[in-house]
């Protein structure tokens, strides 16, 4: 069984002020694909290089099964790696690229050959076993590090961005087809990446981290549904959720959440998802809306009355599909301090902006510079708290 | 309204030579003009002094092919070369891995190592024939005195010694730049190529030298032209360790000091051994042939390299 386990597993470099990674709790399940996402400098390619022996551990441990593999060489660690930069051995044909974990092992030759046509039939690589990297595209690198990894059937597959250096149509197409490996050899895969439509589209479960400390871990449709604070409500989505500084009244037992002059009701449903928001019905709260649940009220002729907005266009995207309408509110936008300048604080407000955007459908006819009315799901909205940022669910 | 004048086909062709031209010009001044007079000097018989001279065609060439001392100097040359090639590719590969691996105080280590190379090969020459020397020497004492008697020796005037003290001393003098070379080859190796090697099962020899040291082909072909070209060019350690005559009785003796003599006279020599013409014609020679074989050397070095 390989399972993966990172107990309280931290890091911190000598001559650094700040941890890069600090009491990480993670078990991967045997034969799961987790997808560390975050961004850059989150420390998640620091756990992965951990997990794979490429840099010491500190603090907590790492074990594979049940056994403990903190002090284990990397090549005694039956991991096989996939590097952002592919790292294959330019001097050396793709079949030695491939075979080349085999021949360290003194595999037989009948034996490496067998696999290796295994392997390249799986990846496609038949026509270009004799060719140097250096003469193959970026996909098929891509390809060739996968069956350099693969040959040797790992208990373990770690992904530091494989798909990063491809351009965005093949990422798309390499997207689906490392997904669809992993799931036929079934073997537990810890893959990182900051592009968390990667990460959504290919996880089992997705794990967001930020200076060095875990966000969230869940399937990407809870982490997507319901996050646990704004930084994974921001992260995750695009565009990212609209957040706000509103404030929550209480009128006949009903709540009301306010943007400005405008109000909001707060529907059942979403007062059972978020039940802290009992304890906040007479105060400040951090509202997010998604931009596809605000659609041109023009298109929901049935939506209810109480549940729109009004505002001026200031922008119109158009993407075929649908459109991203960016409209003005009177209300406080919160952007949660990202990779931006802004680290000190967790989330900093910029009263000037107000920018909300909403994801209209194409037939939509709306233009910029006109107002428009917005139907908002508000059975769909999120709310955090005012102060910590944290969800305002029971469990938080 | 006037249009702008249209770029002549001349120009937009041909006009960046004028770029070239103040560079050309130099080159013609010191390097092509000297040539061609020398190529024209060598099919004469001058001797370097007065003005008698003779046509005399393609017949210092046609000596030479037949004139042992040309053939034992550049004999000496290939013993050198071919002693710090291998030097080089061992002793300085094996001091740059251990520089690779960042030691404390490697700043000191690599200036230390890299310092003879900066110097005069004059002045550390005559440093070495000052503690080689049998009398005043620093050498012979220290081996006496570590016990080992048996290893003390004429240096200089043993002729089995002298070429051996020659190629040390070069591979002393020469050692900084092999360790300079294939630490910046070593420093170009991704870390990511050897951190797939281990964990591709690889230990750490077979990290070097199935991952690493193909890597380092580029380094190897820079080193091994260079010291090609920088060996049979010696002649400044030879002429101050052992004289223009390459003593003891020739054992030492190379093309730079064989050519050194025949054009300007050697000490023991009168002026009338100087043969200026047949010096050129012998310098020449040498010229052409280290062409050819730095030409395929490269060839044959380049054809292994790899693309990135």
């Amino acid at each position: 069984m390989s399972t993966v386990t990172l107990k309280n597993l931290s890091k911190r470099y000598e001559d650094a002020d700040s941890v890069a990674l600090q009491d990480l709790n993670i078990e991967v399940r045997d034969g799961e694909f987790l997808v560390l996402v975050g961004p850059s400098g989150c420390g998640k390619s620091t756990a992965l290089k951990m997990i794979g022996g490429l840099e010491s551990i500190t603090g907590g441990e790492v074990m594979i099964g049940e056994r403990v593999i903190n002090d284990f060489a990397s090549r005694d660690r039956d991991i096989a790696m996939v590097f952002q930069s592919y790292a294959l051995y330019p001097h050396m044909s793709v079949y030695d690229n491939i075979a080349f974990p085999l021949q360290i092992a003194k595999v037989g030759r009948a034996e490496i050959e067998k696999r290796v046509k295994d392997v390249s039939k799986i990846l496609q690589l038949d026509p270009y076993l004799h060719r140097r990297p250096g003469n193959l595209s970026g996909g098929q690198r891509q390809r060739v590090a996968m069956g350099r990894a693969i040959i040797r059937r790992p208990s373990v597959f770690l992904m530091d961005e494989p798909l990063s250096n491809l351009d965005a149509k093949l990422r798309v197409k390499m997207r689906s087809e490392v997904a669809q490996i992993q799931r036929q050899l079934k073997v537990t895969t810890i893959y990182v990446t900051h592009d968390q439509v990667e990460a959504m589209t290919m996880g089992d479960r997705v794990a967001l981290m930020r200076d060095g400390v875990l966000q969230q871990i869940d399937t990407p449709h809870t982490i997507y549904h319901e996050p646990r604070n704004t930084f994974v409500a921001s992260f995750i989505g695009s565009p990212a959720m609209n957040l706000f500084r509103a404030r929550l009244d209480s009128q006949n037992g009903e709540l009301y959440v306010s943007l400005g002059e405008q109000q909001l009701p707060v529907t059942r449903l979403t007062r059972q998802r978020y039940p802290g928001l009992e304890q906040h019905s007479e105060g400040d709260v951090i509202v997010g809306i998604r931009p596809e649940d605000l659609e041109d009220a023009a298109l929901v002729p049935e939506h209810p009355l109480n549940q729109r907005l009004q505002a001026p266009v200031v922008l119109l995207e158009s993407l075929g599909s649908d459109q991203m309408a960016h409209v003005q509110l009177d209300a406080d936008t919160v952007t949660d301090a990202d990779d931006e300048d802004d680290t000190e604080s967790l989330m900093s407000s910029t009263a000037a902006s107000g920018i909300c955007i909403c994801r209209f459908a194409a037939q939509s006819p709306v233009k910029a510079g006109t107002r428009v009315t917005i139907a908002v799901a508000c059975d769909r909205l999120h709310f955090f708290d005012a102060a910590t940022g944290r969800a305002l669910r029971e469990d938080t | 309204m006037s249009s702008p004048r249209a770029q002549s086909t001349l120009s937009s062709t041909y006009g960046h030579l004028w770029f070239v031209l103040p560079g050309f010009i130099f080159f013609l001044a010191v390097m092509l003009i000297p040539l061609i007079l020398a190529v024209g000097i060598s099919m004469t018989n001058w001797t370097g002094f007065g003005g008698e001279l003779e046509f005399i065609g393609l017949a210092n060439y046609a000596e030479l092919l037949t004139y042992w001392p040309f053939y034992r100097a550049a004999m000496h040359n290939a013993i050198i070369f071919l002693a710090i090639l291998v030097f080089q590719h061992t002793v300085g590969l094996y001091i740059a891995v251990l520089l690779n691996e960042k030691p404390r105080f490697m700043q000191f280590y690599r200036t230390v190592l890299f310092l003879p190379v900066i110097m005069s090969l004059v002045a550390t020459g005559f440093i070495w024939t000052l503690m080689l020397s049998p009398n005043i020497g620093l050498i012979n004492p220290l081996l006496k005195s570590l016990g080992l008697d048996f290893l003390a020796g004429q240096w200089l005037s043993d002729p089995k010694l002298a070429l051996p003290v020659i190629i040390f001393v070069t591979a002393w003098n020469s050692m900084g730049w092999a360790i300079i070379i294939y630490l910046s080859g070593l420093q170009n190796v991704p870390e990511e190529l050897k951190q797939a090697a281990a964990m591709d099962g690889a230990n750490t020899r077979q990290i070097f030298w199935r991952v690493v040291f193909p890597q380092l082909s580029p380094a190897f072909t820079a080193l091994t032209v260079l010291t090609f070209i920088g060996t049979f060019r010696t002649f400044d350690v030879v002429y101050v360790l052992t004289g223009p005559l390459g003593a003891p009785n020739f054992a030492t003796d190379v093309m730079g000091t064989l050519i050194y003599r025949t054009a300007f006279g050697g000490s023991s020599f009168s002026s009338a051994d100087i043969r200026f013409a047949f010096g050129l014609a012998m310098a020449l020679l040498l010229m052409l042939i280290m062409a050819a074989c730095c030409h395929l050397l490269i060839r044959l070095l380049r054809s292994r390299e790899i693309e990135a």
